[in-house]
């Protein structure tokens, strides 16, 4: 039963946060959107669930067994440890207590000692100490207090030596100084580097907070020391979490200082850990409070607050002082009205604390220094890097980088899911805010709308070699803000996924774009009627995606189905409807079904011209569309004629670098050089390229068609070397853009295969190539789609290379069959494979039937330009047909018919 | 402080195995009790306390076991009639109130304590009678987890002995039974707030 499955993999994702939970559904619900559904769904549920039913999920922690309830006889000033005289205590922590105590051996020194509480693992402490103790040894910075020495006492209890520092917790002393806000964020940079350097060492601090960074005053100016260095390591990481609660229950630390990843006991914590504490540090420096606030915490069971530091997402610090209502941490002398240090905080300084605080590791300052760094740019008045966790600073720079409509509609987008729905998902709970809920909810919707439309001026083609990154990551951010907390409206979601499958499709991700199409028509369907606008153009764009991620068949019964309804719904003429047909028409060309694509394409011009006018852009894309089937079916002459009015137009609305324009050029000089127009076509391409070249990223995809084409044309010119390069290059950005199924991916792969195997004469290279596309392509496109053929046909004559000749004659003959089955009357293609089935034939010997085809191929072949190589190849093997049989005569005569043929190309 | 039905629910706990009719009188007994107690304490708190599951049956428990020692099965017996008998409390009371206020607006509340309150609204106590019983088709172990935990208010510990579960099976189950009655509920639009 699926709900098994479902429950499992729900369990699994429990444990994760969420971008893993994302993998994970991405992993085991690959291809099963139902399951994926159900399982979002539960954890959905789950999250929401959280007080449902009046307990927590998990309330029971194992009372910590690394404690030891019976506490041994404390040790006292006067007692003796090895090399140290306990003098007096300093201080008393969860751990256990803090001496000052005099070394004697081998230099007379004042040291703090610490001395843990009984109880602990002390065998293993002390042998993690061991084990840091080089790394701790070579730690030299004023701004990290030594560590000396470590071992057990008499007792049996690990103590640790430390470098005795006469100095106060950092928060304690700029509070007792007023330091202002410059003040306490240069020594708060300080600290920073200190703790850089302990990373630079290898070592993480693990346990940072106020009471391990002290200060003292050193010449009239404060002098950071991080103590502690290598302690929290030396106790054991997995003991963290549970470490805080003693045999009372009682919390002695705060997690409040604990990062996510920490709280979550993972695995692989690292110096990004410490950086987050230090966000809490410079949190509270700024503000006087923490993050999280203990008030909050503490009414939280153990792991409920755990379950704070994973989850909740603090407020900027200019916002918790303003509401604070205080002076914050500065005091009188600071002189700072809350409103005013509010605005100071505001911005900058918001951003590097909040940056500094993501959840996600990856997400953060990546180092201690990077921290410090644009503590630094602050002070000087530099643009800081971070930005508001996904806000508009950022937004912002990147648009003044990448002017023009992707960055406005990121910008839009981003206010529009950060803003409102973290607005929305707060006024969930009381009657009042309920309302509030519904008319911020009306008002999403709006402005949903309005993204919509931002983002419709966009193109993928033209996002494709951009930087996208940033986008991307704002997109996904509002995924993960929908799924953590969905609006109250269905309406209002659907709305706001499909904007941001709009956004992904946009930037071309589009299976993730799809998932977010899915979710957003399911959601439509279930609360607005089935004919609203809404959800028709929803589940177009859903059927798009299915044609977008290669899956034609669920593209062309989804686009059928959308086709229908709008008919229905809108009448024949919309132009809505029209959209519709004329992505069905295209998902029938992808599909080879060629002459219903020519009939959609022109029906769709003919309204379009009716409805719309003879020169819309809309009626000249549905030309553009007819011209590349009308290529495809062999009617060159007539696909030509389109695509040079479609150009013209193009060029005079659009601009000769627009992408459009470049891309019928391109499709032009395919069907220029299929007539035998060899120059011109070769000289039109080396224009787009180098237009391309201009106004692309080197590593934009829509130069691979381009560069694909131009290489054919090297080819055929002799120019191999070069062919085969750039080949390999536009390979190469299709596999990345497309991925390696896609059907671009493997023509240009095919076309590879097909210049090694004819013009380089590297067979072998080529079988190899072909024998891992063929299966994919199959599967993908069916075995009668063009590339289908043109891949199989390559392969018989890389396996007649090898003289495998009997695989070559079963896969021809398929070939032959397939080719009549798919391609129209007439068409050159089924000319062609006649002569690979011939040449199978030749290679095995049976003349009678090889001759036969050949003669049947040449009568199928026109006086076409076109079919000019085609006839000359016939003629040749019907040359070595005439040889084979001893009619010499008849050899000579057919080769010369193909000397003549060959004369056609240049 | 034991009264003197003490004895006589020790004994049908050890009959419940072997007689058929013992739970039966049980759920009868613990039933009786159980709505005795509520009454008392609804009549005695001001308007709007909420009376938690726990704490009833755990009067529940005093009342009529008192300080005898019993095995864990036996207690299992004995939380299985009280989470039995708290749900149908908790129906009775639903519907009761469900059918004064016929005709009035429907108030949807979030649910995140199913008390006997009178702010919480009887439809929500009826839906999640219904997704009960769903739960207890589609995984009866997830289910009978939700009747002791919430029903009859025990803890992870108490409830991973009673059913003789490890607690991370009880932990898990309690977290998924409760995403599904959730999803349950907001399906059939009685957690309206939190869709």
């Amino acid at each position: 039963m699926s709900s098994e499955r479902e429950k499992e993999i729900f369990f699994e994702a429990l444990d994760l946060g969420p971008e893993a939970r994302v993998r994970l559904l991405d992993d085991r619900c690959a291809g099963a959107p139902e399951l994926r559904g159900a399982v979002e769904r539960l954890l959905r549920a789950h999250d929401l669930a959280r007080d449902f039913l009046g307990a927590p999920t998990i309330e029971d922690v194992p009372t910590a067994g690394a404690f030891d309830a019976r506490p041994g006889p404390e040790a006292e000033p006067g007692d003796v440890i090895g090399a140290y005289r306990l003098v007096s205590v300093l201080g008393e922590g969860g751990f256990g207590r803090v001496f000052l105590a005099e070394q004697t051996e081998p230099v007379t020194r004042l040291v703090a000692l610490k001395l843990l509480k009984a109880g602990m693992d002390s065998r293993k402490i002390v042998a993690r100490f061991e084990a840091e103790r080089q790394a701790l040894a070579v730690m030299d910075h004023p701004g990290v207090a030594r560590v000396f020495d470590g071992g057990q006492a008499p007792n049996g209890r690990p103590y640790f030596v430390m470098e005795y520092v006469r100095g106060e917790p950092i928060t304690t002393y700029c509070q007792r100084k007023a330091l202002s806000v410059r003040e306490r964020l240069e020594l708060f940079e300080s600290v920073c580097l200190a703790v850089q350097h302990a990373h630079n060492k290898g070592i993480v601090h693990r346990d940072l907070k106020p009471s391990n960074v002290l200060v003292a005053t050193v010449d009239d100016k404060p002098a950071p020391k991080v103590i502690d260095f290598g302690i929290a390591k030396a106790l054991g990481d997995s003991s963290m979490p549970r470490a805080m609660v003693t045999m009372e229950g009682q919390m002695v630390g705060t997690p409040a200082y604990m990062s996510p990843e920490q709280v979550s006991g993972q695995a692989g914590m690292d110096t990004r850990s410490d950086v987050y504490t230090l966000g809490v540090l410079l949190y509270e420096l700024l503000t006087g409070t923490l993050p999280i606030e203990p008030e909050r915490l503490n009414r939280l069971s153990p792991v409920a607050m755990l379950e704070a530091v994973r989850q909740h997402t603090p407020e900027k610090p200019s916002t918790r002082v303003s509401r604070a209502g205080e002076s914050g941490p500065f005091g009188e002398r600071g002189g700072a009205a809350p409103r005013h240090l509010a605005g100071r905080l505001r911005g900058d300084l918001d951003w590097i604390v909040m940056r500094a605080l993501e959840k996600e590791p990856e997400r953060r300052y990546q180092t201690a220094f990077a921290l410090a760094r644009d503590v630094r740019r602050h002070l000087e008045g530099e643009p800081v890097e971070a930005g508001p966790p996904s806000g508009w600073y950022r937004l912002r720079k990147f648009a003044e980088r990448h002017r023009g409509e992707l960055a406005a509609a990121a910008v839009v987008l981003v206010a529009l899911v950060g803003g409102l729905i973290s607005s929305l998902v707060f006024a969930t709970r009381s009657e009042h805010s309920r309302r509030l809920a519904e008319r911020e909810g009306d008002m999403a919707s709006e402005t949903a709308l309005f993204a919509e439309s931002m983002l419709s001026g966009l193109d993928p083609a033209v996002a494709r070699g951009a930087d996208t990154t940033l986008l991307r990551r704002m997109l996904d951010d509002s995924i993960e803000r929908l799924r953590s907390s969905p609006p109250a409206h269905a309406e209002t979601e659907a709305r706001l996924r499909r904007m941001i499958g709009t956004g992904l499709f946009k930037i071309a991700a589009f299976n993730e774009a799809f998932d977010q199409f899915h979710l957003a028509l399911r959601l439509a369907r279930s609360v607005l009627p089935q004919d609203d606008p809404f959800v028709l153009d929803t589940w177009s764009d859903l059927a798009k995606m299915y044609a977008e991620t290669s899956r034609f068949d669920e593209a062309r019964r989804e686009m059928q189905g959308v086709l229908e309804a709008k008919r229905r719904a809108l009448g024949e003429d919309d132009p809505s409807t029209l959209d519709a047909q004329f992505t069905l028409a295209f998902v029938d060309r992808l599909t080879g079904r060629l002459e219903e694509a020519r009939a959609g394409f022109e029906d769709v011009i003919y309204r379009r011209t009716r409805v719309l006018g003879d020169q819309h852009k809309d009626t000249m894309s549905a030309r553009n569309s007819l011209a590349t089937v009308l290529g495809e079916l062999g009617h060159t002459d007539q696909a030509i004629e389109l695509y040079e009015q479609v150009i013209a137009f193009q060029r005079k609305e659009l601009g000769e670098d627009h992408p459009h324009t470049l891309a019928t050029m391109n499709n032009l000089a395919d069907d220029l050089a299929e007539t035998g127009r060899q120059a011109e076509a070769l000289a039109l391409l080396e224009e787009v390229l180098a237009i391309k070249r201009r106004v692309m990223e080197p590593n934009h995809p829509s130069l691979l068609i381009t560069v694909n084409n131009l290489a054919g044309y090297y080819g055929t010119l002799g120019r191999l070397e070069e062919a085969e390069r750039m080949y390999r290059e536009a390979g190469a950005i299709a596999e990345q853009a497309f991925g390696p199924g896609d059907w671009r991916t493997m023509a240009i792969w095919n076309n590879l295969s097909s210049h090694l195997l004819k013009r380089v004469n590297r067979p072998e290279e080529a079988r190899v190539i072909l024998e891992r596309i063929m299966p994919v392509c199959r599967e993908t496109l069916g075995p009668s789609h063009r590339l289908s053929l043109a891949i199989r046909s390559n392969l018989c004559g890389c396996l007649l290379a090898a003289n495998d000749v009997a695989a070559a004659l079963t896969l021809s003959s398929e070939l032959v069959e397939d080719a009549d089955a798919a391609l129209p009357e007439g068409h050159p293609d089924r000319a062609g494979y006649r002569l690979t089935f011939a040449r199978a034939l030749l290679a095995s010997e049976r003349w009678r039937e090889a001759g036969q085809l050949l003669d049947e191929a040449l009568g199928m072949c026109t006086e076409d330009a076109a079919m000019s190589d085609m006839k000359a190849t016939a003629a040749r093997l019907l040359g070595d047909f005439h040889e084979r049989c001893g009619r010499l005569d008849e050899a000579a005569r057919w080769r010369g018919v193909a000397d003549g043929g060959t004369l056609a190309s240049p | 402080m034991t009264d003197q039905t003490g004895p006589q629910v020790t004994e049908l706990l050890k009959a419940v195995g072997s007689r058929p009719a013992a739970s039966e009188e049980l759920l009868n007994l613990v039933y009786d009790q159980l709505r005795q107690i509520a009454r008392q304490r609804m009549g005695n708190e001001r308007a709007g306390h909420t009376l938690q599951a726990t704490a009833l049956v755990h009067e529940a428990f005093l009342k009529l076991v008192g300080d005898e020692n019993l095995s864990w099965e036996n207690r299992g017996h004995f939380y299985a009639a009280c989470a039995q008998a708290m749900r149908r409390i908790l129906i009775d009371h639903a519907r009761k109130r469900g059918a004064e206020k016929r005709g009035g607006a429907q108030k949807r509340l979030p649910l995140n304590v199913v008390d006997l309150a009178e702010e919480t609204d009887p439809a929500q106590v009826l839906a999640l009678n219904e997704a009960m019983g769903e739960l207890e088709r589609s995984d009866p172990r997830a289910a009978s987890i939700v009747r002791l935990r919430f029903f009859a208010g025990l803890d992870v510990e108490e409830t991973a002995s009673v059913l003789g579960l490890s607690e991370r099976t009880v932990m898990r189950d309690w977290a998924y039974a409760r995403a599904r009655l959730f999803e349950l509920m907001s399906e059939h639009g009685a957690i309206a707030d939190e869709q």
